[in-house]
This record gives structure tokens, sequence and C-alpha cells, in this order.
């Protein structure tokens, strides 16, 4: 993919809202322990256990109406719930 | 034109694999470096095909004080390939600025990775007494050995590593969810050119300032 500079400008613009948006809840492994993690707002929590800390992340997600974003041990995304709805949608 | 003393002390040579399998290293190095102030001056960043590369790469490893070189592709990637000299050979480039050079250049310092620990020393023994680290071909573990070793070459106070890692998985999922919205799929981000990559790093980092 090569992109323009107009397709890469339009590209950048997206992602600088998708950056800025609030009440993304990583749930990220971590060498032995688990992150719950969020840029907006500023939250870090640190978990022996995988379940706990999803069910910590779905929890704050649920409760902010945003999103539970699930990671793999290479920091890729493998999962994203989103429960800006009543109830959580993969997306 | 020679790099001013503030430009030598930030900017940081990058000498690894341009292969499509080390690409998520290479992007977590470069998120890595940008997230200790540093900033990544990779061969592939000029855009002018009549600069002959190896003057190009004498260019960045005089303009650069802090040098990172993995050495991962000692052996080929593939049965039928043959090894990828390059890398040693830029390392042997970047020590020899700092013992045969004069002046700044002796300050420089550097960083060799290896994807296993000891694997070098059959291959490159001469250099079998410096400190090589090992990444185990894992990203988590590459933000750790570059950040604690930036912390000490440049002795100044840096994120933690996890801290990082927790900020590097939440640019991914920006990069991710950006190029979904947009319909692209996720392997364009993969041919993405290293340059642009870092301007993403460089909006998302405006947005969401490092806690130092």
């Amino acid at each position: 993919m090569a992109l323009s500079k107009t397709e890469f400008e339009e590209l950048l613009t997206d992602f600088r809202k998708v950056a800025a948006e609030p009440n993304r809840f990583h749930v990220i492994p971590y060498r032995t322990r688990w992150i719950v993690s969020s840029m907006n707002p500023r939250y870090t929590r640190y978990f022996r256990s995988r379940d706990a800390a999803v069910e910590h992340a779905r929890g704050l997600a649920e409760k902010s109406q945003g999103v539970l974003v699930m990671h793999r041990k290479d920091g890729d995304v493998e999962e994203r719930f989103s429960f800006k709805e009543s109830s959580a949608q993969a997306v | 034109m020679a790099a001013t003393p503030r430009d030598f002390e930030r900017d940081l040579f990058i000498n690894c694999p341009f292969d499509t399998a080390y690409l998520p290293l290479l992007q977590c190095l470069i998120f890595t470096v940008l997230e200790c102030g540093f900033r990544p001056r990779i061969a592939l960043e000029g855009a002018d095909s009549g600069q002959v590369r190896f003057q190009k790469i004498q260019e960045l490893i005089r303009s650069c004080r802090f040098s990172i070189h993995d050495l991962s592709r000692i052996e080929p990637l593939h049965s039928e390939d043959l090894p990828r000299f390059n890398m040693p050979f830029e390392l042997g480039l970047d020590l020899g600025g700092r013992y045969f050079g004069n002046g700044r250049l002796t300050r420089k310092q550097c960083l060799i990775l290896e994807r296993e620990r000891y694997r070098y020393q059959k291959v490159l023994s001469d250099i079998a007494g410096n400190d090589i680290r090992a990444h185990e071909g894992d990203p988590a573990i590459l933000v750790l050995e570059v950040r604690n070793w930036l912390r000490v070459a440049a002795g100044r106070s840096l994120p933690s590593g996890s801290s990082i890692w927790e900020r590097f998985s939440a640019f991914k999922d920006s990069v991710g969810a950006t190029f979904h919205l947009r319909s692209y799929s996720s392997r364009d981000i993969e041919v993405l050119e290293i340059v642009e990559y870092m301007e993403f790093i460089r909006n998302w980092q405006a947005n969401q300032p490092a806690p130092l």
C-alpha cells in the first residue's frame, strides 16, 4: 500500500480522533502479570491472573460505556468489545 | 552537514534487519526510542535514491552518539537464504568511529542485541567480551533491554519498561482501530513507510504525553 499524501493526511486526522477517545480499557499481558490500563482517563492496575484483569477491565468499560481491548503477548489487539450500546459488541 | 551538539546527544542510530518478520520488533524499537526522548535514525528514512547507502550509513554513525545494533540475522531467515552481513559490518564501523575517531565520537555508546544470548559467539567471537543483550524475539523484552540500557548510557530518568509497554499496546490499538475505520486491513499497517509510522507515533505522543 503506497498512500498518497492526501490519504495519509486523512488517516492521520482520523487517528488523532481515535487516539483522543476516552474510556478504552486495555488488558495487556506483561511478563508474569496482567495490566489493566487506560490512557484517558489515566489508569493502571496490575493483576496476577488474566481472569481477574478481564473482569476488572470489563467492569470499568461497562460503567463508562467505553471499549474493552484485549491484547496478545506481542501487544497486538486480539479483540475489542464496545459497551457504548447496552451490551457488549465485538468491534 | 555536521550534527549540532544537541542533535548528536539526542540522535540514535538503529542498525537492524528490515525484513517483514522483524517489522514488529522494529516498530516497537522505534516507539521505545521515541518514548525515551531520543530521535531514531535509520538508513530507510532518507528518500534520496542518489545517495550511496554506505555514505548514508557513515553520516548516520557520525551524527549519532547512541546506536543500537541487532545481530538477529546472523542466521538466515529461510534455509535457502544466506546470513546478512550488513548488521555486523555497520556495528564494526560504529565501534571504529568510537575507538579511532576523535572529539565527540569517543563518547559514542552502543547496545548490541541478539535473539539468543550466546549465539553470536559462534560467528563473531571478537566481541565475546562485550555485554550482548538478548530479546528472544519478544517485543516486551526488547522494550526493557533498550530502556534499561538508555537509562544507564544517557544517565537520565526514563519511564519504566512496563509503562512503555502499556503505552505501546494502547498506541497499537489506536493505529489498528483507525485502519479498521478506514477499511484498511491490518496488513496495510505493515507496509507503512517507517517515516509514516514515526509520524503516527509522534501524533499519538502529542495526545498522550509520557509520564516522566
